[in-house]
């Protein structure tokens, strides 16, 4: 069967079950219904106009209509890809058109408000002193959280039950607690039995034990993919129980460690900016105090500019990590 | 060569027990080392409770008192019965020590933490706490599924300009921390004239970041259905609604599921996080109950609470991902 | 002379499964022993069982005299004088065949790296693998990673070689490759222990064979009385399908 001839098989047969999609997809059709929905854009009515259902259902018809029409044309495996990328490009753009009209927001205040550039000159300095203490927490409880992570995977493969039972209780508990109510315990309540943590070690101790463990479960997985044959010929070799984690154990279950590592270090980065609760002195509370000072929410942007420039990066790390991790092959 | 071995001296060596094994995992130098530990906290227990000095002692003794369990711990000659034996007298050990030093009375801490009249008063203010949780929790696990879905589904169009702004949106979103957004929302959007309540804006934060999560994992279920199966069942004459139905659906539905509960788990913990907004979830109920009242009773209440919620969660999602593993039937095809 | 090792009512369950029920063995130096029978006889286990890979519920071991159940007994200086030789190779995939050799020597008997390196080589050349050094297991056949795996074991110079089965997991071509070095290591005068199906090579090498059915010894003697004349029923069928 030529090319030729299956192609038209195929539009007969689509033709045959599929009509009104095929009919839909007609060049003229998409080019009318182009055309409506612009009309139909310009007719939409304002909030103050109409009544407020009238207002709601024409909203939300007009962007059923809109989405539903992009997507036949971008699941349409006949168009070209230029006239798939200018379709996507006018649905975003109206999309950002209604947002920008209906959504009731005051667009006008939006760079006197946010981007307030003599606000902004002036908040840098303390927001990078916040930054810094944030840097140091975060590095501190990621290699505290580290160690924890990894004295508890060696403990656990000695497979003993009952301490076993222990570690398995710890890692439970600490993983269902949510890090700020854990932070929340330690420093509001802990004071009660006269134990007074201040912020920095609140923050850290409470870092440290939840994310250790998580970093104990990604331990123990990473060294469950090394095989129990190996372990058993090293251990038949006479290799030690220490020896084996060692040589065989560790130096396997690394590559596979590492991105989920990374990982857990931006999360607990992030949630260092939790630790502002406790009147921690990082980012978000440097942030949040000349929020108060200054009543604009220009160092709030700024934060979140300085959070994003910090962690995006780390994020697209731990992506190709993860990529080049699948890549590398079977390990048998 | 292979018969060129000569009879070890390792069986006599067996035979008189001996054999160079490192200094601290002796007998002679845990069990002295062990007598030494134990003198030091008769010293400590004798000592003056207050000063700065006895910090510092306190610390060192149980430093060395984990140091010294750890290597009995991880010595594999030794008994599973006395490294458990090791595990419980250090911890009693420890709770003794705590509770001569501590400055509150022992008796006091049943009065101050287990506070049943305190918590009685604070009941129905914790119990609005909760369900504003649960509501929190459900409100944010459907707008992140609607915003995923959306997302994933856009995404697989594989159209340059969607994919450039879905990837900026979920990079966004994973770097962003909750609670910075969720300021950013609560405090900054007013100055937009966009009055969202606070319940509102914790749903919106929540929902945002977890909706980055979500499309990512929608994604990875789309992808998980090989190619070949749906040429193959178009190949048949399904249509594509039928493939998708029949094929496509259930063999994403397994690898999506047990990430998916383990996103909605995680956001539900994260709506602890919504204290900081002023909404009145748990959280905030128990420590608004513990300033009123001065006593932490309500807050540790709350923790336990989150316990008894989440352990169960947890190990559930854990069972979900070997349920599915196990009937996921890999065939090479 | 005293047996090498001996076995004594050895008994192994597993949660409700019992595997062995009251083995006892004698083995000589320099003697090579094989186990047949079906599967789940316990053949394997047995072998793990001596070597304590796997820890028995009730019986004795002593292996040069010493009972390996002792307290003070460290179990590593026991198993560094009985080589094993896996179904599944089992080779280290981060190191390259001469590491895997050398790793055992370097850490356990503490020699130097220039020393084990130098042993490692001429056994990969007993083996045939000496060009073969480099590389990773993953580039080797399956025939070469069981060769590298014997080396491996041998590089320890154990008193005992203990076989599971080992060329089980390999096509057919390969299997010849392996049981010429095992023959060769059987004329050396090496005790082994082999749990195989390769009954022409279990003929012409062993000096004892024993036939397990459910975890109990059923018959014992030298391959010519066992394959020619066995006395028990279940042996006769399963000598009939494996022939």
């Amino acid at each position: 069967m030529t090319a030729q001839t299956s192609t038209d098989a195929l539009h007969r047969f689509s033709r045959k079950h599929i009509p009104w999609l095929y009919y839909i997809r007609r060049p003229l059709v998409s080019l009318s219904s182009f055309a409506c929905i612009l009309i139909y854009a310009f007719l939409l009515p304002d909030k103050t106009t109409v009544s407020t259902f009238i207002f709601y259902l024409n909203l939300y018809a007009f962007l059923a209509i809109l989405l539903g029409w992009s997507v036949v044309i971008l699941t349409d495996s006949d168009k070209s890809e230029y006239a798939k990328m200018l379709v996507a490009f006018f649905l975003l753009f109206m999309l950002g058109l209604l947002f920008y009209r209906f959504s009731g927001a005051d667009w006008a205040r939006l760079v006197h408000f946010f981007f307030n550039f003599p606000i902004m000159q002036g908040s840098w300095h303390v927001l990078f002193r916040g930054l810094r203490t944030t840097l140091i927490l975060s590095a501190c409880s990621f290699f505290s959280c580290v160690f924890v992570g990894l004295v508890i995977a060696v403990i656990r493969s000695f497979n003993h039950r009952s301490i076993n039972l222990l570690i398995t209780i710890y890692v439970d508990v600490f993983r269902s607690i949510p890090v700020i109510v854990l932070m929340v315990v330690l420093f509001f309540a802990f004071p009660f039995l006269g134990i007074f943590l201040n912020s920095y070690l609140t923050t850290f101790t409470a870092l440290t034990l939840s994310y250790g463990a998580y970093t104990a479960e990604t331990f123990r997985a990473g060294m469950e993919t090394v095989s129990s044959g190996q372990v058993e010929a090293a251990r038949s070799l006479g290799l030690s129980h220490w020896k084996t984690l060692q040589k065989i154990t560790i130096p396997q279950a690394i590559p596979i460690v590492i991105p989920v590592l990374t990982g857990n270090m931006i999360a607990m980065m992030k949630d260092t900016a939790i630790a502002s609760i406790v009147a921690t002195p990082e980012l978000l509370k440097s942030a949040r105090e000349l929020y108060t000072a200054k009543t604009s929410p220009t160092p709030l942007i700024c934060a979140a500019i300085i959070f994003l420039a910090v962690l995006l990066p780390m994020v697209r790390l731990v992506n190709h990590m993860e990529t080049r991790l699948q890549k590398s092959g079977p390990h048998y | 060569m292979f018969n060129d071995y000569t009879k070890s001296r390792t069986f006599d060596d067996l035979r008189e027990s001996a054999g160079r094994i490192p200094y601290i995992r002796q007998t002679r130098f845990l069990v002295s080392s062990c007598i030494v530990l134990l003198l030091y906290a008769a010293i400590l227990f004798s000592m003056p409770g207050d000063g700065f000095l006895i910090r510092g002692v306190l610390t060192l003794f149980v430093a060395l008192l984990i140091a010294w369990s750890l290597v009995v711990i991880t010595d594999e000659m030794r008994s599973e019965s006395l490294k458990i034996a090791t595990v419980f007298s250090a911890l009693v050990l420890l709770i003794f020590l705590f509770l001569r030093f501590n400055v509150t009375n022992s008796d006091e801490i049943v009065e101050l933490f287990f506070n049943i009249e305190v918590i009685k008063k604070a009941w129905p203010y914790l119990v609005l706490g909760f369900k504003t949780t649960i509501a929190l929790a459900f409100w944010a696990a459907l707008l992140s599924t609607v915003i995923g879905l959306t997302l994933a589904v856009f995404r697989s169009f594989n159209n340059k300009v969607l994919n450039f702004f879905i990837i900026a949106y979920v990079d966004f979103f994973r770097a962003i921390p909750i609670i910075v957004l969720l300021m950013l929302i609560y405090y900054g959007l007013p100055f937009l004239n966009i009055r969202l309540s606070a319940f509102a804006s914790g749903v919106l934060g929540l929902g945002l970041n977890s909706g980055a999560y979500v499309s990512e994992i929608f994604r990875a279920g789309f992808l998980s259905v090989s190619k070949g199966q749906i040429e193959a069942s178009r190949a048949l004459g399904m249509t594509p609604w039928q493939t998708i139905q029949k094929v496509a659906l259930p063999q994403a539905f397994k690898s999506v599921i047990p990430p998916l509960v383990g996103n909605y788990v995680a956001s539900a913990k994260d709506t602890a996080l919504c204290s900081s907004i002023s909404i009145i979830e748990l959280l905030k109920a128990g420590t608004a109950q513990q300033s009123l009242n001065a006593n932490p009773s309500p807050l540790i209440f709350v923790t336990v609470m989150y316990l008894i919620l989440f352990v169960p969660l947890t190990r559930l999602c854990g069972y979900i991902e070997v349920k599915m593993k196990k009937t996921e039937r890999k065939v090479n095809v | 002379m005293d047996p090498i090792i001996k076995v004594n009512e050895l008994h192994k369950s597993f949660k409700d499964l019992h595997v062995l029920r009251g083995i006892s063995i004698e083995v000589q130096r320099s003697e090579v022993v094989s186990f047949i029978g079906r599967s789940g006889s316990g053949k394997s286990t047995l072998l793990r069982c001596i070597n304590r890979l796997e820890e028995p519920t009730g019986g004795e071991i002593f292996i040069d005299g010493v009972d390996i159940h002792e307290p003070y007994i460290d179990i590593n200086k026991v198993r560094a004088e009985i080589g094993m030789v896996f179904q599944s190779f089992n080779l280290f995939p981060h190191m390259t065949a001469i590491e895997n050799i050398m790793l055992a020597p370097v850490c356990v008997r503490k020699i130097s790296r220039q020393e084990a390196k130098e042993r490692g080589m001429t056994l990969l050349n007993k083996v045939g693998l000496a060009d073969k050094a480099d590389e990773f297991p993953e580039k080797l056949s399956g025939g070469q990673r069981q060769r590298v795996a014997i080396a491996r074991a041998l590089a320890m110079q154990p008193q005992i070689m203990f076989f599971d089965e080992p060329t089980s997991a390999l096509d057919p071509e390969m299997v010849g490759e392996v049981l010429d070095v095992m023959a060769l290591m059987a004329s050396e005068g090496m005790t082994m222990l082999i749990v195989s199906h390769e009954m022409g090579f279990i003929r012409e090498a062993a000096d004892r064979v024993l036939f397990l059915e459910e975890g109990k010894i059923l018959e014992e003697g030298s391959p010519d009385q066992i394959f020619n004349q066995p006395q028990h029923q279940i042996t006769r069928d399963f000598l009939g399908k494996v022939l």
